[in-house]
């Protein structure tokens, strides 16, 4: 059941993250929408979860790193998300160019200012290499391993999964949508796994 | 020789563009923890000279832990839910006694006394720990933090492909930046491993109880507490009821049967009553593990360890990593090692900045109220910590606001050098600390001058001095310099 429930949410947040992925090469306000419907379906996909697995560390790890994955998403690409709630394409598009010239770091960094992405990709990377230690604790727990070395083995991977993530994001910020989707689909495979291994 | 490793340039311009904003993101934070930590090395050290009027005890008898218990016990109504006796040891010769949270400190005729406070010692460790937060938040803050460093090391080395090669390259006399590129890169190669090893077991001891949290509704039933307790032992069992002398029994068991071994504490729990159980931490001379817990059941008989010492590999590691982090398994060289890396990597950091700094002058970009933000955390954060010491050797009652000021002056520090009322600010901040160190161990030795015959407190004061004087060392190299070229002017 817990195992069904977790899954169902997940799935339901892929979804979600399908439709943010492919709505946005598409133009026009219409797009505000979906964007919002999809927002909607993830926090309601998680709120599925944590009823269901109540007083479980897997369901809310994965609330909060689905709503954490999924803000990245959206505001991995600000401007973007900009042109989706102002239709004015031409006047973003003429600033942009001219903050481009004024700042060097825009154009060389992507499209951000280096405490953007940071703020952006930090919680993402956290998040991540938590749910991945809670799967590396659940295979150790069920490979026979001493709870003691279990435990010990989830605070080692912890700081280092989370260093590994964040260099990982921090060195492809031109490409925060591809790497935050890689982290967020990584977040959700996890919490699946960790589901699945708890019930059995 | 070729690079190694072989990694193609547009992987080495991401490495160096995520070192980068990593570097920007992290640097103030990591430099006030790594100067802290550093002063945190030796904190018994500053502990013992800031309380130079405690009773100084080298051991203790079964005798002496009757009376400081009868002592307490019969001052405390209620009885105190639980005691610690801390046992002198080598680093710290003072026998001192925790009732829940009352601290005294006895002497070798059991006579208690008031606990003599270390208030700056203990706000620069606090510092350290956990930036003066709230203490699980800023355990969590200070592991990210450690996390970061941990991915700065990453990205460091994957952005730096020529780190062989280079690996003996030192250009003095090249430009200013080649200079501070240098000095960045060779001692952040050559340190790497103390840096790995202080950022992995900072990081580790940071984080471990947000990773408990999220490991106790899996399967202990969401009690994170019980998550630590399979590492380090569940606690003696079989509380019965008992006088404290059961306490004294414990320890002259504990003695005979392991005469090898360094008891550091004896806690009991519920002492005096019908629950009341006993546990002597005892550390395990050549092991880096912090220490072993020996449980007694209330009246005096072993029951049982924690085995921290002979258990799982994983309960031996995780004990091993507070030693570890802090240098305090090989006594003062081993400390003196560690603070000379710490020392290393706040220059490390203070250069990677001033790179930034100057390759952004290079490019026509430069940000110099950025820039004088970041000079006043390099001098401005000794400083204040200097200026924190110097009241509390003033005003002994000082030490309550400690943190309070050492923030507030931060700030003041920055907004001056930043609207350019503080000319010259790293001269000023480091002449600053010059004189507050100075003034105040003078303050100390004038108050405590009957305490002077001990030499431990004697060695700090002179290594302080030393301290004092390391922050006006460019300006003694370039009068030193200056003196040589007038000597050596041809007579006119």
């Amino acid at each position: 059941m817990i195992a069904l429930g977790l899954t169902l949410a997940i799935l339901l947040s892929w979804v979600g993250l399908y439709l943010i992925k492919s709505v946005w090469s598409q133009r026009g306000s219409a797009r505000r929408h979906v964007l919002l419907a999809a927002w909607i379906i993830l926090i309601l996909a998680h709120c599925l979860a944590y009823a269901i697995y109540q007083d479980a560390g897997a369901a809310i790890c994965s609330m909060a790193t689905a709503c954490v994955a999924c803000f990245l998403v959206m505001a991995s690409n600000r401007a973007e998300l900009k042109a989706a709630i102002s239709p004015e394409k031409k006047t973003r598009k003429r600033t942009r160019t001219a903050r481009t010239k004024a700042d060097p770091d825009i154009s060389k960094g992507g499209r951000f200012r280096a405490g953007t992405v940071f703020l952006l990709a930090g919680p993402g990377a956290i998040i991540g290499a938590m749910s991945a230690t809670l799967l590396i604790y659940q295979v150790c727990a069920h490979a026979g391993a001493a709870p003691a070395d279990s435990i010990v083995i989830a605070f080692f991977a912890f700081p280092v999964l989370a260093a590994a993530l964040s260099t990982y994001i921090l060195m492809g910020r031109e490409h925060l949508l591809r790497m935050t989707s890689w982290t967020g689909g990584l977040m959700m495979v996890c919490a699946v796994l960790i589901s699945i291994m708890g019930d059995y | 020789m070729p690079n190694w490793p072989k990694l193609p340039p547009r992987l080495v311009q991401k490495a160096l563009s995520a070192h980068l904003l990593l570097g920007l993101a992290l640097s103030a934070l990591l430099y006030i923890v790594s100067i802290t930590g550093v002063v945190a090395t030796f904190a018994h050290e500053l502990r013992i000279w800031e309380t130079p009027a405690s009773p100084v005890m080298h051991s203790v008898s079964a005798e002496d832990i009757d009376r400081a218990l009868d002592n307490v016990l019969e001052s405390s109504t209620p009885l105190p839910s639980r005691i610690n006796l801390y046992l002198p040891t080598d680093e710290t010769p003072h026998f001192r006694l925790m009732a829940d949270r009352a601290e005294i400190v006895l002497d070798a005729e059991g006579n208690a006394q008031n606990s003599p406070q270390s208030p700056w010692t203990d706000f620069v460790v606090g510092l350290h720990h956990q930036l003066n937060l709230p203490r699980i938040l800023g355990l969590a803050v200070v592991g990210l933090v450690g996390m970061l460093m941990l991915a700065s090391i990453m990205s460091g080395f994957l952005a730096h492909p020529k780190i062989l090669r280079d690996a003996f390259i030192f250009r003095v006399s090249g430009s200013k930046r080649l200079q501070q590129a240098d000095i960045h890169n060779r001692l952040s190669v050559w340190t790497s491993p103390f840096h790995i090893a202080i950022a992995f077991s900072g990081a580790v001891l940071g984080l471990c109880t947000i990773v408990a949290v999220a490991i106790a509704p899996l399967e202990y039933g969401g009690n994170s507490g019980a998550v630590f307790q399979t590492i380090f032992g569940n606690g003696p069992a079989g509380a019965s009821s008992g006088s404290t002398h059961a306490a004294s029994q414990a320890f002259s068991w504990f003695r005979s049967e392991h005469p090898d071994l360094e008891p550091d504490m004896i806690s009991l729990s519920s002492p005096g009553t019908d629950h009341q159980t006993i546990q002597i931490l005892a550390r395990h001379p050549r092991r880096l593990i912090s220490g072993e817990y020996y449980y007694f059941s209330g009246d005096g008989t072993f029951t049982g360890s924690a085995h921290v010492s002979d258990g799982f590999i994983g309960q031996q590691l995780m004990s091993s990593m507070y030693r570890l982090h802090f240098g305090t398994f090989g006594g003062l060289t081993i400390k003196w090692i560690y603070a000379l890396l710490g020392l290393f990597l706040s220059v490390i950091v203070a250069t990677g900045m001033n790179i930034y700094f100057m390759k952004r002058q290079a490019a026509g970009r430069s940000a110099p109220k950025l820039e004088a933000l970041w000079a006043s955390i390099v001098w401005g954060a000794p400083a204040s910590i200097a200026c924190g010491f110097l009241l509390e050797q003033l005003w002994p009652d000082f030490g309550n606001l400690l943190v309070m000021q050492f923030w507030l002056l931060l700030c003041m520090i920055s907004l001056a050098t930043i609207s350019g009322w503080l000319a010259r600010p790293a001269f000023r901040l480091r002449l600053l600390t010059f004189a507050a160190i100075s003034v105040g161990v003078g303050q100390h030795l004038a108050q405590n001058y009957h305490h002077l015959g001990k030499s431990p407190s004697l060695m700090t004061s002179g290594t302080l001095l030393a301290v004092a004087v390391c922050f006006l060392a460019p300006e003694l190299v370039g009068l030193f310099g200056r003196i040589l070229h007038a000597r050596n002017l041809p007579d006119v």
